[in-house]
């Protein structure tokens, strides 16, 4: 990234001094937006202050993408209203709102074959020509390509910032889906705008060209662009932005610094998905355990299903089920088991016994339970020796008592048999009693 | 190769081709035709008339400068203007409805001038009030057309293109059916409104070229003022509003001045199709989409090549005429197919 190249230009808000009562440049009041006729934002109330460096985070149609439309005036309110640097929003003309707010927006085509550099150039539309210099936009010049040395400055700094100076002479139909948005953020940097409103700018974008881009921003920031962006990646918002707000169903459910905004109650009530919050300095970082929306609307019913775990043989069997959408108890395997950990990850009941034991009483007792409880029971393939035989032993109980029984036999057992020979001998009886052998824990998830 | 470079050059030499060409083609056009004069007599004629004027004489017969300043030039300055016309209207609407298909005739702008000057035909009081009667319905029937096709395509202030296309061919289509009913109803003036419909310059007058000149005139100096806005409307609009233009207005002004522009030359040329939409695409293809290049290599390209169209309109059978539109269409028509194989489907 060239970034340092477009510096400095444009850079201070127009009238933004510092002082302890900035001017805000956006003040939003009790906006409400509707779409259709239905009230899809608001009422909202929000300050961008000169210098912001604003995520904007929140599922799909929780209104985002509605806040950046009636941030760039291409939504009227319905109700409240927007100030930009102290005037209402609808009062400016669009050549005067073009030279303040430049907008990355999510949706663009464009069919007609203009050059990269061409495309960029009519980011300085609003600045060239009659128009910027009387405020008189009919925009007359007709002849030179790109148009003054200021604009072809302009253009071949956001050019490099986007590293598109290669390819300035190549037709923009020609372009990867990656590139043309590169294009687009170039003409909107092109336009030299002290306010930026970005709409999921990394759509498209390759890992390497979104943290260029992310860091571009940074780069922005730090000489005095405001900034708001919509992202839907929260690590990367987390890690760039300064300030974040969290929008759900149309309302600003939290404001304030990434370690504020992200925390695991918070991600769940609005994404519906449990996080792990890894929390180093200010800049938090997520990852996601299990989705509760994808284990609610999965069809699998009530079915309940018991795996029979242990040594980790079980950990991706869990997963497809999960992902399946079942909630399967494990037992009995031991708390440092790699399977008890994955079991405590997507928050199963699990039936746990203390290391190098074996397994007490109540545990084999706990685990007659969930096998009663359970309709199917799935048989990991993991290693038996004498320790962990009840396991097999409850389950072949189990089996006579009608239950639906799957084996995972591979490896086989007769390779993972250090009880021996007693536990081939439960695996043979278990399919004499009708148990199912299949091979991966795919096959014995669908067979479930 | 940097083609935003390259295409500066073939910017000036397309400029310069086709203003040679198009010097040719006149020439050409003012030599050959039916009246027995050869094409050394008339051009002599010509040299004559443009020193001496019209009362010239010299090694040719003394009605030849009157057979040229009467029927020939006027003719030739006609399908100059009325062939620009077309294509910068051609051009203009395809940019504003971001789609190179779109024109005047698919848009059902040329039905509208059509039904306008069946009208003025078919209703006999109206033609009391002259030859300005037929070019004024035209006007007429052309803009409320374009209008009518906007709004039905205009959905809670957003226009899409192709739904601006398909409510063109709906509309054209009603306002043909009620032209094709009204010249039934009417059969004795049945003639002179095929002869119409089917385009041609054979009526050219220079009090015709005193009406549509200005207008045509006037709309491109307009499309060239808007051209940068234009490339932006390519965009979309709102793309267009958020680098810096009213959008919606100005759709609707390049739209209302295409419409005149378009119904300017209908009016006394018939319904010539498709010019306006093999000339933009051709240029295209040479010097880009950029409408401050595409508009003026419209203008020369269309005057050429209505001129060569009606030129060999009236010499390939003559004495007898082939109307041009047919020629246009002729030829139009397999490059429509052209483009829309090449484009799949668009």
């Amino acid at each position: 990234m060239h970034a340092e190249a477009i510096d400095g230009r444009s850079g201070a808000p127009v009238g933004a001094a510092p002082s302890s009562h900035p001017t805000p440049v956006y003040d939003i009041r009790a906006l409400e937006v509707e779409l259709g006729g239905r009230r899809v934002l608001g009422p909202v109330d929000l300050r961008i202050d000169p210098g912001a460096f604003l995520g904007i985070l929140g599922p799909n149609g929780s209104g985002k993408t509605t806040l950046l439309r009636a941030l760039t005036g291409s939504l009227p309110p319905g109700a409240g209203e927007i100030l930009l640097h102290d005037r209402p929003l609808s009062g400016y003309r669009a050549g005067e709102l073009a030279r303040v707010v430049g907008v990355v927006p999510q949706q663009f085509s464009l069919d007609f074959g203009f050059t990269v550099e061409e495309m960029v150039a009519m980011g300085r539309y609003a600045h060239s020509g009659r128009g910027a210099e009387n405020g008189n936009d009919t925009g007359m010049r007709l002849r030179g390509m790109p148009e003054r040395a200021a604009d072809g400055e302009a253009v071949a700094a956001a050019l490099a910032a986007t590293e598109l100076t290669e390819l300035s002479g190549r037709l923009i139909t020609e372009l990867s889906g990656g590139e043309r948005q590169r294009a687009l953020i170039a003409q909107t940097l092109a336009q030299e705008t002290p306010v930026l409103l970005l709409d999921e700018p990394l759509n498209n974008l390759d890992l390497n060209h979104q943290l260029e881009i992310m860091q571009l921003l940074v780069t922005l920031h730090g000489a005095g662009r405001t900034i708001a962006v919509v992202l839907h990646d929260l690590n990367i918002a987390a890690q760039y932005c300064e300030e974040l707000i969290l929008l759900d169903q149309g309302h600003l459910v939290a404001r304030g610094t990434a370690n504020d905004v992200l925390d695991p109650t918070s991600i769940l009530e609005v994404f519906k998905v449990r996080v792990a919050v890894h929390r180093q300095g200010r800049r938090p970082y997520i990852t996601p355990l299990w989705s509760r929306t994808a284990r609610a609307t999965k069809a699998s019913g009530d079915r309940q299903v018991h795996v029979v775990a242990g040594g980790g043989a079980a950990s991706e069997l869990l997963e497809e089920l999960v992902l399946r959408g079942y909630t399967p108890s494990v037992g009995v395997v031991s708390v440092f088991d790699s399977d008890y950990a994955t079991a405590q990850r997507y928050e199963l009941d699990v039936v746990s016994s203390p290391p190098f034991e074996p397994f007490p009483e109540e545990a084999i007792r706990a685990l007659d339970t969930l096998m009663e409880e359970a309709e199917v029971i799935v048989v990991a393939p993991v290693f038996f020796g004498c320790g962990n035989l009840p396991s097999l032993e409850a389950t072949l109980a189990a089996a006579k008592a009608g239950k639906k029984i799957i084996l995972v036999e591979r490896p086989p057992i007769t390779e993972r048999d250090l009880s021996g020979g007693r536990a081939g001998t439960l695996i043979e009886e278990l399919l004499k009693a009708g148990a199912v052998e299949v091979e991966t824990p795919a096959q014995a998830a669908e067979a479930v | 190769m940097n083609l935003t470079k390259d295409r500066h050059k073939v910017y000036r030499l397309v400029m310069a081709a086709l203003v040679v060409a198009l010097v040719a083609v006149i020439l050409a056009a003012v030599a050959v035709g039916a009246a027995g004069l050869s094409a050394a007599e008339t051009l002599r004629a010509l040299g004559g008339l443009m020193i001496h004027g019209s009362d010239a004489t010299g090694d040719y017969p003394d009605w030849a400068p009157r057979l040229l300043l009467d029927l020939r030039l006027p003719r030739i300055v006609l399908a100059l203007v009325v062939g620009a016309a077309l294509s910068t209207a051609g051009a203009s609407f395809q940019g504003i409805f971001r789609n190179p298909l779109a024109e005047p005739y698919l848009l059902g702008v040329s039905a509208g001038a059509g039904l306008g000057a069946t009208i003025a035909i078919v209703w006999k009081p109206l033609t009391e009030l002259g030859i300005y009667t037929l070019p004024l319905f035209a006007f007429v029937g052309a803009t409320l057309a374009a209008f009518l096709v906007y709004r039905l395509a205009t959905f809670a202030g957003h226009t899409r293109g192709a739904s601006l296309l398909l409510s063109g061919v709906a509309v054209g289509s009603t306002l043909t059916a009620i032209m094709s009913f009204l010249m039934v109803a009417t059969e004795r003036d049945l003639h002179t409104v095929v002869v119409w419909l089917m385009g041609g310059l054979t009526t050219a007058a220079w009090t015709k070229i005193y009406i549509t000149l200005p207008v045509v005139a006037a709309g491109f100096l307009y499309m060239m003022l808007m051209s940068r806005r234009m490339n932006l409307l390519l965009m979309g609009e709102e793309r267009a509003r958020e680098l810096g233009i009213d959008s919606q207005r100005t759709r609707r002004n390049l739209m209302i001045v295409a419409a005149l522009t378009t119904a300017a030359a209908v009016s006394f040329s018939g319904l010539i199709g498709f010019v306006g939409l093999m000339v933009p695409h051709i240029m295209r293809l040479l010097v880009g989409p950029d409408h401050r290049r595409l508009l003026p290599v419209s203008a020369l390209f269309g005057a050429l090549l209505l001129l060569a169209a009606d030129t060999v309109a009236r010499t390939a059978l003559a004495p007898a005429e082939i109307p041009v539109g047919v020629i246009t269409a002729a030829t139009g028509g397999p490059f429509f197919l052209y483009l829309l194989r090449a484009r799949k489907g668009v």
